[in-house]
């Protein structure tokens, strides 16, 4: 009996270590953040080192998505940044990354919540809903309650522009917010 | 130390069970999401293949051609029909192809998404979806609408490769309606057609579409989506904007009307309109001693004013009406009321007379604390330019120059007098008689009445101010002050005696070549009514 207390304190120490973390942070940034690079700079440089120990960034500026992460993410960003091309991969490219990220990291509790840096080009069409909509269902994250998708614009206009969100099926889950 | 190893080797044990079950469970979520991403992008290729002419690569998405579609090609508004491949595409040519219309662009939104594993060689996927569609119809309008699907999609693992056994609407759509917002500037703009490239369109406009507050887009359009005309139908359109008048109210009939007229392309025009006139009434009224209604050059005479009012309509015409001035002539007729009193401390008169008994005498007539009541009545046409400073869609500042000639009018006056009359006889020792009932020599309270000729041509001009107030959408209320002064004297000039007979006394308005004015000033509230 004695050792089935063990045993179990040890198997409640393995279970919880391995799966209580704090929230995670999941960043994109695509062919039409590029315009934003210094803004988004900034705000990397201002998200701290505890943050940014919980963060993954991919960046798609190149021929190839890169997967940035930990307390590096501001020079992973800066390098990319500088090595942006003018073909870049397609968004289902960085798509397939971010999933096969997401599915890695992913815990019971879920608790990743997506932050996308938002401007006038990233919603001119439908294809920024769609990828949210396509990552979250390949995810199993759609509709999640502890799963939230953060909006960052720099415009406080461009947040009225942001009310076609509201016919998705899981606008409870978007949070529009300034950067 | 023993036991110390039992717990490593259970602690190893458990970690590469576990370790082991990770990375099983990891690949089988990583193909279960490479799966699904498949699938939606091939509901992406199946979109962006819907679009350009390519009808075996269309064909090809589907497992055949009898497969139900919903009816995507918009400019035909009939969203809620449910056609096979084959119709789907014979339409669709016919439409897009043959009519010269822009294809529909699809962009599938997914929302959902279900794995069932059929067996070993098939898998069913089924994908819950919002449709966004968009084109532009004949008329260079940009129509959008979204359906709400499931795409039914069967996966073969040999061949992998994708096939769309159905597209099933969820809840078939309704019928759209584009309504355009036209200003009407004239009478002829309410018989121009939404398809009129003549006519004003109303960009960014406020309006209510059932008394829910909405806005045109930028080409003064809004659209009506899922209308059902299965079931009775009230839809009213009304402008939100306090200074414009215009509407629309449709009910089943009226939208089965303009759906059948394949000409209107499902486009409604609405007229809206700025007010072109306006009615009104004003009362105006001061008691302020301060301000008199007639006014004398003389200073000698003092003037009093006890009540001053006026009571008038007019038709009022806007010159024009522009967000922030406006300006207006209103034609209208006026009455005006006042009471006045003029006073005279003391008026004497010093002439050689004939007494009854023919005898000569020096008369002197003293008359003192002459107060004279008028009562003044004019009516008059008058013409008033106003401009009008808007501070807000309901609130504006008007300032009014008028210009009146009296219709007709009439002066009365009541004279109260003290009188005293004395004859000295140079004569007969210069007597002196002063004392009542010798002749007509004594003192006397005189008291007359008469009416006064007031000049038939007489003109007037005029300042009115005021802050008008929206209360409804027609009726306004304006608060102000008015002011109306006659051109020339009321009354011609004359030189006549005060004194008329021993028991009478002549208007104080009529001695010394008085030159007298009208002069109104009144409170006003005036009531507008527009039409």
């Amino acid at each position: 009996m004695r050792y089935f207390k063990k045993i179990f304190f040890i198997f409640l120490l393995f279970l919880f270590s391995s799966k209580a973390k704090s929230q995670t942070l999941f960043f994109y940034l695509g062919e039409s953040n590029k315009q934003d690079a210094p803004a988004i700079k900034s705000y990397f440089a201002e998200l701290g080192n505890r943050l940014k120990s919980e963060a993954y960034v991919v960046v798609n500026y190149s021929k190839s998505p890169v997967l940035c992460e930990g307390i590096a993410i501001d020079a992973c960003i800066a390098n990319q940044t500088n090595r942006a091309t003018e073909i870049q991969s397609t968004d289902s490219a960085a798509l397939s990354l971010i999933v096969q990220t997401v599915n890695q990291i992913k815990n019971p509790i879920n608790n990743i919540d997506f932050y996308f840096f938002i401007n006038a080009r990233s919603i001119q069409d439908n294809s920024f809903n769609q990828l949210i909509s396509k990552m979250l269902l390949a995810t199993n994250l759609y509709a999640n309650p502890n799963t939230s998708i953060y909006l960052l614009v720099k415009d406080k206009q461009l947040m009225q522009q942001l009310a076609f969100l509201k016919s998705n099926k899981n606008y409870a889950q978007f949070q529009i917010k300034l950067y | 130390m023993k036991k110390n190893k039992i717990y490593f080797l259970l602690y190893l044990l458990l970690f590469s069970i576990s370790g082991y079950k990770g990375a099983f469970a990891q690949n089988q979520m990583d193909a279960q999401a490479n799966l699904k991403l498949k699938a939606l992008y091939f509901l992406d290729y199946y979109a962006a293949i819907n679009i350009i002419e390519d009808n075996d690569g269309l064909r090809a998405c589907f497992e055949s051609a009898a497969v139900r579609v919903p009816n995507l090609i918009l400019q035909e508004n009939k969203l809620a029909d449910s056609l096979t491949l084959d119709q789907y595409v014979l339409r669709y040519n016919n439409y897009v192809y043959t009519k010269g219309n822009a294809p529909t662009s699809i962009a599938v939104v997914p929302y959902q998404l279900r794995i069932d594993t059929l067996n070993s060689l098939e898998v069913n996927i089924i994908v819950d979806a919002q449709l966004y569609l968009s084109t532009v119809n004949v008329d260079k309008v940009m129509i959008k609408d979204t359906l709400d699907v499931t795409f039914e999609l069967a996966y073969t693992i040999k061949n992998k490769t994708f096939k769309i056994k159905a597209i099933n609407q969820l809840t078939p759509r309704g019928k759209y309606l584009i309504v355009k917002a036209i200003r009407k500037r004239s009478i002829l703009d309410g018989f121009k057609s939404a398809q009129d490239t003549t006519v004003q369109k109303l960009p960014l406009y406020n309006l209510t579409v059932n008394g829910i507050n909405t806005q045109t887009d930028s080409n003064g359009l809004i659209y009506l989506h899922n209308i059902l005309l299965n079931k009775p139908q009230k839809i009213n359109i009304n402008t939100a904007n306090y200074l414009d008048f215009g509407g629309v109210n449709f009910n089943q009939n009226r939208l089965r009307r303009i759906y059948s007229n394949t000409k209107s392309n499902s486009t409604h025009a609405v007229y809206f309109r700025k007010s072109t006139f306006f009615l009104e009434g004003n009362f105006g009224i001061n008691y302020f001693i301060a301000s008199n209604s007639i006014k004398t050059t003389n200073t000698v005479l003092e003037n009093s004013n006890l009540r001053m009012s006026s009571k008038g309509i007019g038709l009022g015409i806007y010159l024009f009406n522009k967000p922030k001035w406006e300006a207006a002539m209103v034609l209208g007729y006026s009455s005006y009321a006042a009471e006045n009193v003029s006073y005279l401390k003391s008026y004497s008169e010093v002439f050689n007379a004939i007494d009854p008994d023919g005898s000569k005498y020096i008369r002197f007539n003293e008359i003192t604390d002459i107060n004279e009541f008028q009562h003044l009545n004019f009516t008059t046409t008058n013409a008033t330019l106003q401009l009008a400073y808007k501070f807000n869609s309901k609130t504006k500042l008007n300032i009014g120059l008028r210009f009146a000639q009296k219709v007709n009018g009439s002066l009365k006056r009541e004279t109260e007098a003290t009188a005293i009359y004395t004859g000295l006889y140079t004569d007969f020792f210069n007597v002196k008689i002063s004392e009542n009932g010798i002749y007509d020599f004594g003192t006397y309270q005189l008291l007359d009445s008469s009416a006064l000729q007031l000049n038939s041509q007489l003109n007037f001009y005029g300042l009115q101010i005021g802050v008008e107030r929206s209360v409804t959408k027609k009726i306004s209320v304006n608060v102000g002050f008015a002011f109306l002064q006659s051109t020339a004297e009321i009354l011609t000039p004359q030189e006549k005696s005060l004194s008329i007979k021993y028991d009478q006394i002549e208007s104080v308005l009529l001695i010394n070549k008085l030159q007298h004015f009208i002069a109104i000033s009144t409170f006003q509230l005036t009531l507008r009514y527009k039409l």
